[in-house]
């Protein structure tokens, strides 16, 4: 009876490791698709940044200083999630850490990509 | 006996051959070629001004004396900076005594990586300061900087760069001509910027 406790504790705390250890990897996952993608978020901030220099209508400006704002939301978003990035070295800690973190990470990465393509689209029509 | 003497000749040649220091290949002078009254020049890497983690302001023209290994990096990173850091060490280590090299990162994440953030990072890291600069400056310029270091290895100048190629050490030479880099993120690529720093560090000599 001892042993067989002793054998099912060490099951749970492998399968524990082992879910800690994927679920890491899928936030990691996340987090390594769209941060390369931080280069070109910033040149299309750029972008709109100079459009923005050459225009002197209001409207035109409201819209692009609205999504200057998200790209650069975006972006801190990213950078505060790397910043904050820590696994607890508590097991009992971790499934609850990463599961909040893969929240947080689809949000950054929902923000950068729609944030990129809404600048995309205004380059593209206030650039014709 | 015959044999044993051609043996002994193919084994010497062969020593020889292997042995011999390279130094007759220069290593090349990368980047996009542009045209000046109507003549092709180099690529050179533009004037930048940042400040050390000693918030004193440093120039690329202080660095007109040495070769310098370089990279992009920020505190924070989580995967790739890590072990672009560790590369970026050995090499430190193999050139810590040699005045003639020195180290240059650049944060792309000046909000977060203030100087005195930057000296705790060297400190961690284990490494002198006046011989491995952390720099800071203004991001858009950082970015900017990235276009000039890592203009290698594409076919044109719209190629996408930025982040995902950070994870390059990029060796300069005394005149700011880019010219070898490594993959910082594939540890059997740094053997080979060492030897070509040693091959840089030897054309000077040359000169000499």
């Amino acid at each position: 009876m001892k042993r067989l406790l002793i054998f099912l504790c060490l099951i749970s705390l492998i399968s524990s490791c082992r879910e800690k250890s994927t679920l890491e990897q899928e936030v990691i996952a996340v987090h390594d698709e769209v941060m390369p993608k931080l280069g070109e978020l910033n040149k299309d901030r750029k972008g709109l940044q100079s459009i923005l220099k050459s225009t002197t209508d209001e409207s035109i400006k409201t819209e692009l200083l609205t999504a200057i704002t998200a790209l650069e939301k975006a972006d801190d978003g990213m950078m505060d999630w790397m910043s904050d990035w820590k696994v607890p070295s508590e097991p009992t800690e971790q499934k609850a850490y990463l599961e909040k973190e893969m929240i947080r990470i689809t949000k950054v990465k929902t923000d950068m990509l729609e944030s990129m393509k809404n600048a995309k689209l205004l380059k593209e029509k206030h650039t014709k | 006996m015959r044999l044993t003497a051609i043996l002994t000749i193919a084994i010497l040649s062969l020593i020889n051959t292997s042995c011999k220091d390279n130094t007759s290949t220069a290593l090349p002078k990368l980047g996009f070629k542009k045209v000046v009254d109507n003549e092709e020049v180099d690529h050179i890497v533009k004037d930048w001004s940042f400040l050390n983690s000693d918030s004193i302001r440093v120039t690329n023209k202080d660095l007109s004396d040495v070769v310098y290994v370089s990279d992009f990096f920020f505190r924070s990173c989580p995967t790739t900076c890590p072990k672009v850091a560790r590369e970026m060490k050995r090499v430190y280590t193999e050139f810590e005594s040699n005045p003639q090299v020195k180290f240059v990162s650049f944060t792309l994440d000046p909000k977060r990586d203030s100087p005195q953030k930057l000296k705790e990072y060297a400190a961690n890291l284990q490494v002198r300061t006046d011989k491995w600069w952390f720099l800071h400056g203004d991001k858009d310029e950082t970015y900017d900087l990235t276009g000039e270091y890592l203009q290698i290895g594409f076919e044109d100048e719209d190629a996408p760069g930025g982040f995902d190629h950070s994870g390059k050490l990029i060796l300069t030479d005394k005149a700011g001509h880019i010219r070898s880099f490594s993959e910082g993120t594939d540890p059997d690529e740094t053997p080979k910027l060492i030897r070509d720093i040693n091959t840089l560090l030897k054309e000077y000599e040359s000169k000499n």
